[in-house]
């Protein structure tokens, strides 16, 4: 059985110059593109705190590096017609819908875990169990 | 951080200065909070080699996320 990686396990991936096999959706690319060429990612330099962004060519060919191992599992529309509903039962607003939808389709894709860094959020969507990217690509243990 | 409309209008200078030390500053009128002032951090264009090798913990990074789906 495969796992599935989100956004927050990919760039992580990236960070450790990994390629990673398992399961995402094709809306992981979006979100991995759109952090590493956003408002950046908050860093220490020289003692300060600064944010780092890279290019979108950069972004852009290391989303195709990265997800060169991925198999893309996607939610039809009515998946997602269907996962909205249960979101309203479950009382999920805002931005929490990305990470409720990613919960959706690793339960279509069947895998056996979620590799994530957001617990608190996803542990509350899901009863696939999670497990921290550190924890996951140690010792080349990338599948 | 906390401070009154008043005090900003007043002191703007003392009220700002826990940015300097990245913390926000809350504005309250009538006892009520009305606005967050919040540090602005500088944004740089880095290789992807030295966005690799930055330090960048767990929180950071989700945090980046979040900001990129609003």
């Amino acid at each position: 059985m495969s796992v599935y990686l989100d956004t927050s396990a990919m760039i992580r991936a990236r960070k450790l110059n990994l390629q990673p096999e398992g399961i995402t959706r094709t809306h992981t690319l979006a979100e991995f593109y759109s952090t590493l060429t956003g408002t950046g990612v908050l860093t220490m330099v020289e003692g300060q705190e600064k944010k780092e962004k890279i290019s979108p060519k950069r972004a852009a060919a290391a989303a195709r590096e990265t997800f060169s191992k991925i198999t893309f599992v996607d939610l039809t529309t009515a998946d997602v017609f269907e996962s909205l509903e249960r979101a309203v039962a479950e009382n999920v607003q805002g931005r929490n819908i990305h990470d409720w939808l990613h919960c959706a389709a690793a339960e279509k894709a069947k895998c056996a875990a979620i590799v994530t860094l957001n617990f608190s959020d996803f542990s509350a969507m899901t009863n696939l169990p999670l497990v921290n990217p550190a924890k996951q690509f140690s010792a080349g243990r990338v599948a | 951080m906390q401070a009154t409309l008043t005090e900003l209008q007043r002191h703007p200078r003392k009220v700002m200065r826990p940015l300097h030390s990245g913390k926000s500053v809350v504005i309250t009128e009538h006892g009520r909070p009305i606005a967050r002032i919040v540090p602005e951090v500088e944004t740089r264009l880095v290789s992807l080699e030295e966005f690799c090798a930055s330090e960048m913990s767990d929180e950071a990074i989700l945090k980046a996320i979040d900001e990129a789906r609003e």
